[in-house]
């Protein structure tokens, strides 16, 4: 127990790699949490933020603003260039109509004549699915007023814009269906957890280098060599440290989850959490066989940290923490399928089924393959081990081929 | 039985041999002395004798059975005080005595006061809180040797423990050892200041080049060897011829006069001093003061290898 | 001073770490990202097929209507077929299929042929999922199909004598476009690029490891090597001077190494200002070797942690410069917009804003505004660093 001793001593008098990594780290998964709002269950669309430029003062122009504010977010913006590559610069305003002066009465005369019915100008700041179904509404409450314009061509625009309003006022009925008797488990708690991926990663695998370098380091491995702890026990009461390390990281992050957004879980199975926190630990295994894999490889304090990162961020991404995984291309969501984030999320998701979460076999046969990553990795870190102590024919071979050519 | 008895041990470095064919016997109770310039092969038949190193041949036995890299009843007895200072920089001075000493003694009570004892024993008492970073030099090589010795080994090797130590701090760590040996410990002792050697050890090594070239007491090593005392006379006025006659004798290798002393190299033998003498009396010659200096391990090394023992 | 400039640059790109951090890492992650956001560029805005259960209860022909626009919807030879309806005969069945995942919603016709619509709850996701898009362009087509059909019916109930217009009669059914896409903003805008500009913020700032390892290099109180060469006969200010033009020089060509890497390797539009670019790179390294000089010199953290204190700056400030994927570029926008002030002294934030100010503004006021808020951090950083860094002896070493 000596060695599992020190090497937490030695851990824990460096507080500056718990503050860093562990708290500071879990706080970036905080506010990410804490940037998404969990939209009531009712809500089922999802609608851009839209600015109107009218500059027009016709009827149609007023009728067509006041039914695109009524179906967006509206937001105001000033008609000058500069102002709306502000509000696109800041994300302020992802659609904004443009309507031109005289563009009702343009309009009204087009339809008339039958000649090429006047536009609208668009600016998209961000092209996505809302935007066009934004712009499907523009075009549909136009094509509905042409109707009425062609049907009435006696009738004062008013009354066409009056007749369009009452007509796009239809709109189907909608339910929202409950499938799950609980209710969901709260977005923000979610996306905490998939971010954890990366900064649990991260600090685990650096807090744990940190010991695996000071007993790796030559003149101690050599000191305890010489010492009638035998290598397994001093290497397996190393792994049993970082592991306790690995474990204060994980309640540490589970519970500052459980703390900032244990209110948004009021109502949830304790099942469901549980089985959240458990996907959490499985993957914190991963974790630390990351951590000795990297430990193998260098001692480089600053090539381990940045070996994490990348490692954090890449995983973290095709796990999908960064954006869902249908949005991106189907190479990047195969290339995903071999990383042990995914299946991680895939067991977040599962043990947060709205349909009945908890521990369902789902979340284990995932959980499973994340422990096999976490295995192979630990493997290949030891095959290196290996291959680095043979290799160098030094204290760390104490090889078999050694004592037998002793005794021989 | 020999505590340590090393047969034909062959290590190579890719090509390099760094021990060849190297023999070794300690006796239980003596304070051995390895000398050697560095690079002579010490450090890696300590860590070969340890099984730190793997060896292409030979066999190595401690307290009698065979030396495996899995004979922990063996390390259990014995002490290590590495060349490189091997502390944690986090563990206070106590925890790091604590920690070592814990690797042999799982008692912690009985660990206690084993580590009480080390801390007094190298007179580290008023930095026990203290973390390896802020101690000087020389404690933090007292540190190394408490690390060392606290769990009460009978057999401790100590690989150079003097390197870069200001005199106050050598004296005292020799004492040490020459304490912890009164008590009853075998020392294996390497060292390239043969000062060192000459003043603790019972027996000596003198190695080069992985080989080991000569053994004995310091007084076997000296009559081993061909150069002889050396000779100084102090004689302001010389007869003419008297150099001459002087340098016509058969065990002088060298002779010299520098205006008011005769310096004068001998070879190894008997009454030299009585027969130089003999001469200068023989011719009337007024001598002052005389001095016979034996030669030293520097002109044992010397003789043996062609080249000087520092560096 | 050069002799320090010299070895300074030597013993810098000798490190390792430092060499991997600054150049290897902004590249390994650009080309990760390009492999991420050229699949995102493709597919982003295509929309899906979606999974629609239709319950049929309509009398006689009222259903007719609604049954030729879903299969318009529908029909694959059109090119984009838009929905997938499964005809199924009751609400079970079709609630069995909402539940177990296979629709994401269903249609039910009433008697008069009037659809209403069951869709199932959101699920969590990171930002906006396609589930959710699915259901917000399925309530779309469904309200769509309600409007044209009320207006059409609002006609031939009131005024049945339009319908003698033949053209009335195809304009129930005709989809005119009415809008039109204007440019007013430098380039065309691809929300994609923002990571790569986020991706050089954190790089930047990443790069300040160089001014860090070179200024603990000099400081008596950081480093056994730092009091070495105090001791030494060069003034403290001119080897001050050296290493810092040595980080900086540094520095700046990490980022441009990355720069290059991103915009010629990758393709990445950077508005076609490759100059002012490169101008924004100078000062972002400069910046950096500001914060790396403040970081080195605050003798509180020790020398081994002080690259872990840079890295876990580094991760938080860029998250909120929009670095982690789109909630984190939500949260950038979301705080440059409620608190600016926040925005400004976020250096990661100013660096990433640089690039895509230069994308977005078709003056370069703005770029100009970015460049003198990031110079008046580096002298922040740098009078800090210089407040630290001031004392010439020290009641302990």
């Amino acid at each position: 127990m000596q060695v599992f001793k020190a090497a937490l001593k030695a851990f824990f008098r460096h507080p500056i790699y718990l503050l860093v990594y562990v708290v500071w780290l879990s706080c970036m998964g905080l506010f990410m949490g804490m940037s998404v709002t969990d939209a009531p269950s009712e809500e089922y669309l999802e609608r851009p933020n839209v600015a109107v430029i009218n500059r027009d003062g016709g009827e149609l122009s007023k009728g067509l603003a006041s039914f695109v504010a009524d179906n967006s977010v509206v937001v105001d913006i000033e008609d000058s260039e500069r102002a709306l590559q502000d509000a696109v610069m800041q994300e302020r305003a992802h659609y904004v109509v443009i309507i031109p002066e005289g563009f009702s009465a343009d309009f009204a005369k087009a339809a008339a004549d039958g000649t090429t019915m006047p536009e609208v100008q668009t600016v998209v700041s961000t092209q996505s699915a809302s935007v066009t179904m934004m712009d499907n509404l523009v075009n549909e409450y136009l094509n509905v007023s042409k109707t009425y314009s062609l049907a009435l061509p006696d009738a004062g625009q008013d009354q066409i814009v009056k007749r369009t309003n009452t007509a796009m006022g239809h709109s189907v009925e909608v339910n929202v269906v409950q499938v799950a008797e609980a209710p969901p488990v709260s977005n923000a708690f979610l996306l905490y957890l998939q971010f954890a991926s990366y900064t649990i990663l991260l600090s685990i695998a650096v807090c744990s280098a940190v010991v695996m370098s000071r007993f790796g380091s030559e003149e101690i491995s050599r000191r305890t060599g010489a010492s009638p702890i035998p290598r397994l026990s001093a290497n397996l009461q190393i792994a049993a440290a970082s592991f306790v390390i690995m474990l204060v990281c994980w309640a540490f992050v589970s519970g500052l989850g459980l703390a900032v957004f244990g209110s948004k879980l009021v109502g949830v199975d304790a099942s469901v959490i549980a089985s959240g926190l458990l996907s959490l630990f499985v993957y914190s295994l991963f974790g630390l066989a990351f951590g000795f894999f990297v430990g193998q490889l260098t001692s480089n304090e600053l090539v381990m940290n940045a070996a994490s990162n990348i490692v954090g961020l890449v995983t973290s991404f095709l796990g999908g923490v960064w954006i869902s995984l249908d949005l991106v291309g189907e190479p990047v969501a195969t290339i995903a399928k071999f990383t042990p984030t995914y299946y991680y999320n895939e067991a977040l998701h599962a043990a947060f089924d709205v349909s009945g979460g908890g521990f369902t076999s789902e979340v284990f046969v995932n959980l499973g393959v994340v422990c096999l990553f976490a295995l192979t990795v630990f493997a290949i870190g030891l095959a290196i081990s290996r291959i680095r102590a043979g290799k160098m024919g030094s204290w760390k071979g104490l090889s078999t081929k050694a004592s037998l050519q002793s005794a021989a | 039985m020999h505590i340590v008895d090393v047969k034909n041990l062959v290590k190579r470095y890719d090509e390099k041999l760094a021990l060849d064919h190297f023999n070794l016997q300690i006796e239980t109770g003596e304070v051995f002395g390895l000398l050697g310039p560095n690079g002579s092969g010490k450090t890696t038949a300590i860590n070969c004798i340890l099984q730190l190193l793997t060896y292409d041949k030979g066999e190595i036995e401690l307290f009698g059975k065979p030396m495996k890299p899995s004979s922990y009843d063996i390390k259990r007895r014995i002490g290590v005080v590495p060349q490189d200072i091997a502390v944690f920089e986090e563990l206070t001075v106590r925890e790091n005595i604590d920690y070592f000493c814990g690797l042999y003694i799982t008692d912690s009570a009985q660990r206690r006061a084993m580590v009480d004892e080390a801390v007094a024993f190298v007179g580290l008492e008023d930095y026990v809180k203290y973390r390896p970073k802020k101690l000087s030099g020389g404690l933090k090589r007292r540190l190394n040797i408490a690390c060392g010795i606290a769990h009460k080994p009978e057999l401790i090797f100590f690989d150079e423990p003097t390197v870069a130590v200001d005199p106050q701090s050598r004296n005292s760590i020799l004492e040490g050892i020459q304490r912890l040996n009164a008590e009853g410990a075998t020392v294996v002792y390497t060292s390239h200041y043969m000062e060192e050697v000459e003043q603790i050890c019972s027996r000596i090594m003198i190695m080069d080049r992985g080989e080991s070239l000569a053994s004995g007491t310091k007084d076997d090593l000296v009559r081993m060897i061909s150069t002889g005392e050396k000779v100084e006379i102090e004689a302001p006025e010389l007869p003419d011829g008297t150099l001459d006659a002087l340098g016509g004798l058969d065990f002088v290798r060298r002779i010299s006069h520098d205006g008011t002393t005769i310096h004068i190299l001998c070879d190894n033998g008997p009454h030299n001093l009585a027969n130089i003498l003999a001469v200068l009396q023989e011719r009337g010659v007024v001598f002052g003061r005389v001095y016979s200096e034996p030669p030293t391990l520097n002109d044992v090394f010397l003789e043996i290898t062609g080249k000087e023992l520092r560096d | 001073m050069w002799n320090t400039f010299k070895y300074t640059v030597l013993s810098i790109v000798r490190e390792r770490g430092v060499v991997f951090w600054v150049i290897l890492f902004p590249i390994i992650l650009a080309t990760l990202f390009n492999v991420m956001f050229k699949g995102m560029d493709e597919g982003a805005f295509e929309l899906p097929m979606i999974p629609v259960a239709i319950v049929d209860a309509s009398e006689g022909n009222a259903g007719d209507s609604f049954h030729t626009t879903m299969d318009a919807l529908s029909d694959e030879k059109n090119g984009e077929a838009l929905l997938a309806p499964t005809y199924v005969k009751n609400s079970d069945e079709a609630y069995r299929m909402l539940k177990s995942g296979e629709t994401v919603g269903t249609i039910t016709l009433d008697a008069d042929g009037w659809p209403s619509l069951e869709l199932s709850p959101g699920e969590g996701d990171v930002g906006v999922s396609m589930e959710q898009v699915k259901r917000t362009v399925l309530a779309d087509v469904v309200d769509d199909y309600c409007r044209s059909r009320a207006a059409a019916e609002d006609i031939i109930t009131n005024d049945p004598t339009a319908l003698a217009n033949p053209k009335v009669i195809d304009s129930f059914t005709e989809r005119t476009e009415y809008t039109s896409a204007l440019a007013i903003t430098h380039s065309k805008t691809k929300e994609y690029v923002r990571y790569f500009y986020a991706l050089l913020g954190f790089a930047a700032l990443m790069a300040a490891m160089v001014g860090l390892t070179a200024v603990g290099a000099i400081q008596p109180n950081i480093s056994p090597l730092g009091a070495r060469r105090v001791v030494g006969g060069t003034g403290r200010s001119r080897m001050l001077v050296g290493a810092i033009a040595a980080s900086w020089v540094i520095s700046f060509s990490a980022l441009l190494v990355a720069f290059a890497y991103i915009r010629f390797v990758l393709g990445v539009e950077f508005g076609g200002r490759e100059g002012a670019c490169v101008l924004g790179l100078a000062v972002a390294a400069l910046m950096a070797t500001s914060l790396g000089a403040l970081i080195g010199a605050i003798p509180a953290i020790p020398y081994n942690a002080k690259s872990g204190v840079l890295t876990g700056l580094t991760c938080l400030l860029s998250l909120f410069a929009g670095l982690y994927g789109t909630p984190a570029l939500r949260l950038a926008d979301q705080i440059a917009n409620d608190a600016p002030w926040a925005a400004t002294i976020n250096p990661a934030k100013q660096v990433t804003d640089l690039f895509y100010s230069l994308y977005v503004y078709t003056d370069m006021e703005p770029f100009f505004q970015t460049i003198c808020v990031l110079l008046v951090i580096t002298l922040v950083f740098s009078l800090a660093a210089a407040l630290f860094m001031r004392r010439q002896r020290y009641a302990s070493l």
